[in-house]
């Protein structure tokens, strides 16, 4: 019998922030193999060294250094490979998205790339202090199906 | 014969040039303006080459990742394969220069990775070479510059290529001024003795055989192209070829008297240095790993102590081998021990320089030569600290490695125990050098392995 294969994240904790706790237990509660990685280029060797991720997660997002292209590099060469972001207290992954600039508002290239809540959990408020995992059953049918799907599927999943 | 000199892909998505021998070549160029700029010199010194131009830097690890085998790596339905060469502005690599310079060498070790600066651009360049780049050519890019940035020569026969592309880089070749065979002798008395004088230097019997070829044949205006080059409408060509091994187009104005028995004397020469290189391969090289072998490592590092001595530059000597290989080789078989070597060796590649000397001189033993080409030895020098630090990194780069025919019940235990030495602190000859590397390596396996230990000359 094939043995199966654990789905595999890349975590990308930018520079010397402390490696989330609550997410990394999460994923690997739910048998998720991860890579922790510092730096977008860390992320493209893994991918490439390592093969296709199911899922990048970005750890606090606003603090990571040549994220757009990160996100450009990782949708051209690995297009099953789902992008996300985390940051600390929130209770859900947030989808990062290619955001379509809108007709006539002269959107700047750092803005193409926003992040698009998809959980379907509570609001985090509602579930500060509680035992729920940190990731959302709907998230983490996301990370561990046979593939990222888009913000409508996971919405209503 | 008509023949153009390059294409650019985009982002790896772009055609091919029809009649380009086959996957002579892969360029990644980081800005399409760039691109555009250098296609018609790297056109003119490597026929056939494939550039692709990406938008930024991440791009370029994207397009490496397509050359390591794996489903999935492509996007565009294009085949991608082996990068040859990166070729940035040094504004590409802002923020991304150590770890993106560190990260392509990792991914293709034998790549070459080139810098095009203006010349307000010193520093940046400057920076970028001390962060492993290869080279750095001025704008506007210069043919010439470029081809020696590639290393490659003013003509690429495309029958010419090598099994390990390191191999057109010697680092012996650094320790030697240039050899100019027949350079004193008069075009009209050269002869088979100059021809095989600059076989024997290396590279040069192109230039020596045309300068002979000129002297001898009368033909006015004759010249060697490569394989793809254009040749202009009024010249007669002939293919100079020795059997099926195609090396370049001769072309003269027409009409050229005898030129096709020109072109097949130049082929039979071009054929026997062919011949003699891939000899030169085999005997320096080591079959598994790629990385030389240790005739090549002995010969290169008794020239090197020499040198060092006479000049005081730098010298530090690396000797490791894998912990317990011959439980990874007796549990997972051959094949798998063969692939911790070939993996080992192109790991340790990736961390040092392009003339840092990698080998492999036992079953599971490598050795590195660490030596500066330039820099010299001052009363309060000591082991440079960068050569610690790569060794270092090696060895969290050899137990962080997944080795995929261990299994993963094996990912992340394979480590290294290994021993740095410095010369002349450490020792002053090549047996000296190597016991102390060897006693330190031993040191790091009695202290319970998986440890790089200095020698007093290298220690901290």
């Amino acid at each position: 019998m094939a043995s199966e294969r654990p789905t595999r994240c890349v975590v990308l904790v930018g520079g010397e922030e402390p490696v989330p706790t609550l997410l990394v237990d999460a994923l690997r509660r739910r048998g998720t193999a991860l890579e922790v990685v510092r730096d977008v280029v860390g992320v493209m060797l893994d991918l490439a060294m390592r093969g296709p991720a199911a899922a990048v997660i970005v750890v606090e997002p606003g603090r990571v250094a040549h994220l757009q292209e990160l996100g450009e590099a990782v949708r051209r060469y690995y297009r099953q490979t789902g992008l996300w972001t985390y940051r600390g207290g929130q209770t859900g992954l947030e989808r990062l998205e290619a955001a379509q600039p809108k007709p006539g508002t002269g959107t700047a290239a750092g803005d193409i790339w926003a992040c698009g809540a998809v959980a379907a959990g509570a609001p985090a408020a509602d579930r500060a202090g509680d035992e729920e995992p940190v990731i959302s059953p709907a998230e983490m049918e996301m990370l561990l199906g046979a593939g990222p799907r888009g913000r409508d599927q996971s919405a209503t999943g | 014969m008509g023949r153009q000199a390059s294409a650019i892909e985009q982002g790896g998505a772009g055609g091919r040039w029809p009649g380009a021998a086959a996957e002579p070549g892969r360029v990644v160029v980081v800005g399409e303006d760039l691109a555009r700029e250098v296609a018609g010199p790297l056109g003119a010194c490597w026929p056939g080459v494939r550039v692709c131009a990406v938008h930024h830097f991440l791009f370029v690890l994207g397009e490496v990742g397509r050359g390591h085998a794996g489903p999935g790596r492509d996007a565009n339905g294009d085949a991608g394969g082996p990068v040859a060469a990166v070729i940035c502005r040094p504004t590409a690599l802002d923020g991304l220069l150590e770890s993106g310079t560190r990260g392509l060498r990792r991914l293709a070790p034998t790549a070459r990775l080139i810098v095009v600066a203006d010349e307000h651009e010193q520093a940046q360049a400057a920076a970028a070479l001390r962060a492993g780049m290869d080279a750095v050519v001025g704008r506007p890019v210069d043919g010439d510059a470029l081809a020696r940035a590639l290393g490659r020569g003013p003509v690429a026969p495309a029958a010419q290529a090598s099994p390990h592309p390191s191999d057109a880089i010697d680092p012996a070749s650094a320790l030697e001024p240039p050899a100019s065979p027949g350079a004193g002798v008069d075009d009209a008395e050269l002869g088979d003795v100059d021809l095989v004088d600059a076989m024997l230097a290396g590279g040069q019997l192109e230039a020596t055989a045309m300068r002979l070829l000129r002297a001898r044949s009368g033909l006015v205006g004759v010249a060697l192209a490569a394989v793809n080059d254009e040749i202009a409408h009024g010249r007669d060509a002939a293919e100079v070829r020795h059997r099926e091994r195609l090396f370049g187009i001769l072309h003269a104005p027409s009409p050229a008297a005898h030129l096709c028995e020109w072109a097949a004397w130049l082929g039979r020469w071009m054929a026997l240095q062919q011949q003699v290189r891939q000899l030169e391969t085999m005997a320096m090289r080591d079959e598994l790993t790629g990385v030389w072998n240790r005739r090549y490592f002995s010969r290169f590092l008794d020239r090197l102590l020499e040198r060092a001595a006479r000049d005081r530059s730098q010298v530090t000597l690396l000797v490791f081998d894998i912990d317990n290989f011959k439980h990874y080789n007796d549990r997972y078989g051959h094949p798998a021990g063969d692939e911790i070597l070939r993996e080992t060796a192109r790991l340790m590649q990736s961390f040092v320089r392009s003339h840092d000397v990698v080998a492999r001189i036992g079953g599971d033993e490598f050795a590195v030569i660490f030596w500066d080409a330039e820099a010299k030895r001052r009363p309060d020098s000591h082991h440079p600290e960068s050569v610690r630090q790569a060794a270092r990194r090696f060895q969290q780069a050899v137990r962080a490695h997944r080795f995929p025919k261990l299994l993963n019940e094996a990912a992340g235990t394979l480590t290294i125990s290994g021993g740095l030495a410095s010369f002349p602190w450490d020792g002053r000859t090549p047996q000296e050098l190597m016991e102390k590397a060897d006693e330190m390596a031993m040191q790091s396996k009695q202290a319970g392995k998986n440890a790089i230990s200095f020698g007093p000359g290298a220690g901290e």
